[in-house]
């Protein structure tokens, strides 16, 4: 159990870390698609902030789960089994969600394809902490 | 009190100060644009249109004054275009424009521009968003071959000025400056009716 909650911990704190990497990254690569978060679409700042540096921990326990769940049948190094499940988590996830925002909501596909990128690289991330501490 | 309004007659009629009065008309190719920046990136707004034929009157009572200006600009702040889709909706949002629709200017003077003399400085009030700012505004006088008359103008301003919060978004990772330059390019052709 406390491997289970560590793991889940420090893979929070990695994505949180790492969300926020990304973000001032894809600023300085790609400035006019970040700059498309002013669309008033999206929220302005305030009461809801904290959800935002809650997602980490949200998405870090709903990959803990789905390691546990399904470890066995992802086989070899810890970089395959993490890269394994970040392609089981975009595409079971992350497109569908994201095909059904693109279609309902006004985002650019430059921003959607963002999004499924750091999905891809957190999964990944999350993967490798878990394939390491609860292998 | 015949006496005082005699004596208030004569003095107009005898002023020493030859009081000159010029009217001109905004053309509508006038021009406004808002620069500002983002913590990503910067962006520009404009309206490229003025289209009302707005007069504007220019006094003068001596050489060595400035023109008092009556007159100015009324623009729709659905008419800023931002050049990206989201960027111009939220600049609207921002400027409340369904509430206050309009953003007005009101000339109040300007330095003695000669031909030697092109940057001169200028007050105006801007309303914006309900609120109302007198500020100085520094010009460049251009005149063109046909007589017309060119003011370009440029001025900082703070969001917060007229009681506006810049966006901010992402958990306020991602917000815009409070400062933006405000520049304008007035054309003007000297009416000649009545």
């Amino acid at each position: 159990m406390k491997k289970v909650i560590a793991s889940v911990l420090i893979s929070s704190i990695a994505l949180l870390v790492l969300s926020l990497a990304m973000f001032y990254v894809s600023a300085y690569i790609f400035p006019s698609v970040t700059q498309e978060y002013l669309s008033s679409v999206f929220r302005t700042s305030g009461t809801t902030d904290w959800l935002y540096y809650a997602h980490p921990f949200v998405l870090s326990i709903a990959l803990k789960w789905f390691w546990e769940r399904y470890k066995g049948i992802f086989k070899g190094s810890i970089i395959l089994r993490a890269a394994e499940v970040a392609m089981v988590y975009c595409i079971v996830a992350m497109v569908p969600v994201l095909w059904l925002t693109f279609s309902a909501i006004d985002v650019s596909l430059p921003m959607v394809l963002t999004w499924l990128l750091y999905g891809l690289i957190q999964a990944f991330v999350a993967g490798i902490v878990y394939a390491k501490i609860n292998p | 009190m015949k006496l005082l309004l005699t004596t208030f007659i004569a003095s107009l009629l005898f002023s020493p100060n030859k009081l000159t009065i010029e009217k001109w008309i905004i053309e509508k190719n006038s021009n406004l644009s808002i620069q500002g920046r983002s913590n990503v990136n910067s962006f520009q707004c404009d309206v490229k249109e003025y289209l009302r034929a707005d007069t504007i009157l220019f006094y003068k009572e001596d050489q060595q004054q400035q023109f008092t200006i009556k007159g100015g600009l009324i623009i729709n702040v659905d008419g800023f275009d931002c050049h990206q889709r989201y960027m111009t909706g939220d600049l609207r949002k921002t400027l409340k424009a369904q509430e206050y629709p309009q953003l007005k200017i009101n000339l109040l003077s300007i330095g003695n521009f000669t031909a030697n003399n092109k940057n001169v400085k200028g007050t105006m009030a801007i309303t914006l968003a309900g609120i109302t700012q007198r500020m100085e505004i520094d010009y460049s006088v251009q005149t063109s071959n046909d007589g017309n008359l060119h003011l370009n103008g440029s001025r900082q301003v703070l969001f917060s000025d007229f009681g506006l919060t810049p966006p901010h978004k992402l958990a306020g990772l991602i917000k815009v400056e409070e400062q933006i330059n405000v520049q304008f390019q007035l054309n003007l052709r000297a009416f000649k009716g009545i």
